[in-house]
C-alpha cells in the first residue's frame, strides 16, 4: 500500500519580525500574537528559486532517510512560484537531484490546497503506473511577490518548502479525499504585478466552507470527532484556525497552531506540521484540510499505522 | 428588515472581540472600540449568515458602527 514514508522541510533561517512593523501598520502585540499569529516570517536568501528550495528540503530528507535517487519514479512539485513559466519546476528539480530518466516529473499549480491535492495525485498516479517510490514537493516564495506596503499580506506570508517521500512502507496511509473549487471568486486572491488578497472575502469563504467540508468528509466515512486524533488545518492565520476550530466545535487541543515563527507558507503549511507529528504521534486518524487561492479547498483523512 | 440594537450587540459579543460590551457606544466606529479588521470580517459574516444577506465590500463604509449596521440592515428590503 502506498502512503507517506517520511517528510522533510526547509524553512529559511532568515526571519523578518512583525514586531518591527507595528508602527507602520498600526498594530499591537495582541494583533500579532493572537489574531494573525505570525511573529516572524521566514525569508529565503536573495536569488533562491523554487527548485533550489526543493533541493534544500530534499537535502534535509537525506538526513532522515537514506534515499537512492535512482529509485525515484515520480517527482511532483506543487508551486505557484515556479522558476520559469516554461519549463515546469519539477523538471529542474529532477535535473538538480540527478533523478533517473525513467522518472515522471510534473508540476501542480495550486496554492494553499496544494498539498492535499498533491498527495492524492501522487498516490493515484504511482498506483496506476505501478511505481514504488515518489517525491512530492511543495515550494513557494511569496517574499518575491509581496507588496511590503500591503497590511493584508505583508504580515502574513513566509517562505518554505517540503518534500514527502511516498512509498510502500508508509507511516501514514490515505483513507479518503474530498475537493472543491469556487472559480467565480478567483480575483479575491491573485498575483498580477504583486500579490493581492481580499482578506474579508477569503476569511468568509474559509470560515463557511472548511468546517462544512470537514464534517461532510467525516460523515461520508462514518466517522465522528471521537475517531479523529488531530485536525491539521492550513495555517492561514491564527484567527482563521481558531474560527474553523470553533465552528467545527472540536477541542482546540486537537488543532495545532504552528506558524508563529515562520508565517503562512501556503502549500507547505500542512506538511510542516505533519513532519513534526510523523515521528512523535501515536497511531490514529487525522484530518487534513486546506483552503485558499482559487478559491480552492481540499480535505483528507489519513491514518498513522505505525 | 426589523433589526434591534440588541441583536447586533449579541452578534458582536458572539464574534468574541476585545470590545467592552458594557461601554460600547452605538454611534462610534467599532474599530475605535477594540474591534480590529479581522473581528469586523467575522461580525459581517455572522450578520450575513444570521439575516441571510450578502453585504458587498463597497457597502462596508456604512457598517462601521452599531447604529450604522442597524440602519443598513433596516433599509434592506
Amino acid at each position: 500500500m502506498l502512503g507517506i514514508e517520511n517528510i522533510a522541510t526547509y524553512i529559511p533561517k532568515n526571519k523578518k519580525s512583525n514586531y518591527d512593523l507595528k508602527e507602520k501598520f498600526e498594530i499591537d502585540d495582541d494583533f500579532i500574537e493572537n489574531k494573525i499569529g505570525v511573529k516572524y516570517h521566514a525569508i529565503k536568501d536573495e536569488g533562491l528559486k523554487s527548485s533550489d528550495m526543493c533541493v534544500r528540503a530534499f537535502e534535509n530528507m537525506q538526513k532522515l532517510a537514506n534515499i537512492n535517487p535512482e529509485e525515484i519514479e515520480c517527482c511532483i512539485v506543487v508551486t505557484q512560484n515556479p522558476d520559469f513559466n516554461i519549463p515546469h519546476t519539477a523538471a529542474i528539480v529532477h535535473g538538480k537531484l540527478d533523478l533517473p530518466s525513467s522518472c515522471a516529473a510534473f508540476d501542480i499549480s495550486l496554492g494553499c490546497s496544494g498539498y492535499v491535492y498533491g498527495l492524492s495525485n501522487i498516490i493515484s498516479f504511482m498506483k496506476n503506473n505501478g511505481m514504488k517510490k515518489g517525491l512530492l514537493f511543495t515550494s513557494d516564495q511569496y517574499s518575491d511577490i509581496l507588496d511590503e506596503e500591503d497590511k493584508n499580506t505583508a504580515l502574513l506570508f513566509g517562505d518554505a518548502s517540503t518534500v514527502t517521500l511516498i512509498g510502500e512502507d508508509p507511516t501514514y496511509v490515505p483513507l479518503d479525499f474530498s475537493f472543491g473549487t469556487n472559480g467565480k471568486e478567483y480575483k479575491e486572491l491573485i498575483n498580477e504585478d504583486t500579490l493581492y488578497m481580499n482578506g474579508r472575502a477569503v476569511f468568509s469563504f474559509t470560515a463557511t466552507t472548511a468546517p462544512k467540508h470537514i464534517k461532510a468528509l467525516l460523515e461520508k466515512n462514518g466517522l465522528s470527532d471521537e475517531d479523529i486524533q488531530n485536525y491539521y488545518l492550513h495555517q492561514g492565520s491564527k484567527y482563521i484556525v481558531d474560527t474553523i476550530t470553533k465552528r467545527l466545535k472540536v477541542d482546540a487541543n486537537k488543532v495545532p497552531f504552528d506558524m508563529a515563527e515562520y508565517g503562512n507558507t501556503v502549500s507547505s503549511s500542512i506538511p510542516i506540521i505533519l513532519a513534526k507529528a510523523i515521528h512523535t504521534n501515536p497511531k490514529g486518524k487525522v484530518v487534513l484540510s486546506a483552503f485558499g487561492v482559487g478559491l480552492s479547498w481540499a480535505s483528507a483523512i489519513i491514518e498513522k499505522i505505525k | 428588515m426589523n433589526i434591534s440594537i440588541e441583536e447586533i450587540k449579541n452578534i458582536i459579543e458572539e464574534a468574541d472581540t476585545m470590545a467592552d460590551m458594557d461601554t460600547l457606544q452605538n454611534d462610534v466606529a467599532l474599530t475605535q472600540q477594540e474591534v480590529d479588521s479581522l473581528d469586523m470580517a467575522n461580525i459581517l459574516l455572522l450578520i450575513e449568515e444570521k439575516y441571510d444577506v450578502k453585504i458587498p465590500d463597497e457597502d462596508m463604509s456604512q457598517l462601521q458602527s452599531v447604529d450604522g449596521i442597524v440602519s443598513y440592515l433596516s433599509n434592506l428590503s
